[in-house]
């Protein structure tokens, strides 16, 4: 009959929107950094500031985008991207990644992973952020490694990181 | 002679053979289709045999076929991590399938469409659990979305297959 099919795809279209607007009302889900040293072995390119680490004052050009990084559920806290370069996360049991970062954007750029969908994931700028489907984030789901691209908050600035929370 | 149980049992085994096969080789060349800008993304093309296989034979026929084509295409073409994301979609989506398809007043398309949705919520799901965020909802109803365009495919499909076995009728 005509009626029941039309009524559970309708059924099934409210579903989704549902959850479309419940991921656009929750956001990315950021959370406030873990305490402790994380379990990863971040290393950088020269001038690149590892997540995590105490630092002293950076000036800040206000079109600098910030890189969120979080591990097996463990969250860092985020950096500012002073300069071009990579980061390497090396997992406990060996897993790497290696994440190409610019100013205002980044990428993956190796992984050892079995999928290698972090490395097809593409470039996130800051003009993607809007329209790619996993917003800023690329994510290595083997590794379960989510790095995000935040966006620049428009002021130059001066900012002192620390470890942990604010 | 076609009334031995012997026979039929035998009938069946065959069959189940001929379906996995098919699953595998549609796998297969889902596995070749990436989609562009979604990772992790498959078509879910097999589900249109399992759904297939939910009005010719039984649940737990429709149950093995999906354990075995997880098993084996995972082995196969697949990895380890790959599996786990394959079961969490497999074991939604044939659930959705087999209960809406009690409903016998539904066509086989919705079914099929409600299957390829939940699959991908499944996969999403597990992501989500695995790696502690919740931010990846949006992400989840692009899918949700996909799914259901990849079930309305594989359903037209299933369904002609359907109408021309007269031993698959609505139980």
């Amino acid at each position: 009959m005509k009626n029941a099919n039309t009524k559970l795809i309708a059924a099934l279209a409210a579903v989704t929107l549902l959850v479309a607007a419940a991921g656009l009302l929750l956001g990315g889900g950021l959370k406030p950094p873990s305490s402790g040293t994380g379990p990863l072995i971040i290393t950088a390119t020269e001038g690149l500031i590892l997540p995590g680490t105490e630092s002293p004052a950076y000036e800040l050009p206000g079109d600098t985008a910030w890189l969120s990084v979080q591990a097996e559920g463990f969250t860092y806290a985020p950096v500012p991207l002073v300069t071009e370069g990579d980061y390497t996360f090396t997992r406990p049991d060996g897993g790497r990644n290696t994440l190409h970062v610019t100013r205002s954007s980044m990428r993956m750029h190796s992984a050892d992973c079995s999928t290698q969908d972090c490395v097809t994931q593409g470039e996130v700028t800051l003009e993607s952020l809007e329209w790619r489907p996993l917003g800023g984030q690329i994510i290595c789901l083997p590794h379960q490694l989510i790095v995000e691209l935040l966006p620049a908050d428009g002021r130059d600035s001066i900012i002192t990181l620390g470890v942990a929370a604010e | 002679m076609k009334n031995d149980r012997a026979y039929q049992k035998t009938q069946r085994v065959a069959l189940m053979g001929l379906l996995l096969a098919l699953m595998l080789v549609l796998g297969f060349v889902e596995s070749r289709l990436p989609v562009p800008g979604l990772p992790g993304v498959k078509l879910g093309l097999s589900n249109g045999v399992l759904l297939f296989a939910l009005y010719l034979l039984d649940i737990p026929s429709a149950i093995l076929l999906m354990v075995l084509k997880i098993l084996l295409s995972g082995f196969l073409f697949g990895n380890p991590s790959s599996m786990m994301y394959a079961a969490a979609g497999g074991v939604l989506s044939l659930a959705v399938m087999a209960l809406l398809r009690r409903i016998g007043s539904l066509d086989a398309v919705p079914v099929s469409m409600a299957g390829g949705l939940m699959h991908n919520v499944g996969q999403v799901a597990l992501a989500m659990i695995i790696l502690q965020t919740p931010g990846l909802l949006v992400y989840m109803a692009v899918l949700m979305a996909v799914g259901m365009v990849t079930g309305l495919a594989t359903g037209l499909a299933a369904r002609a297959v359907i109408r021309r076995f007269p031993a698959a009728k609505a139980k």
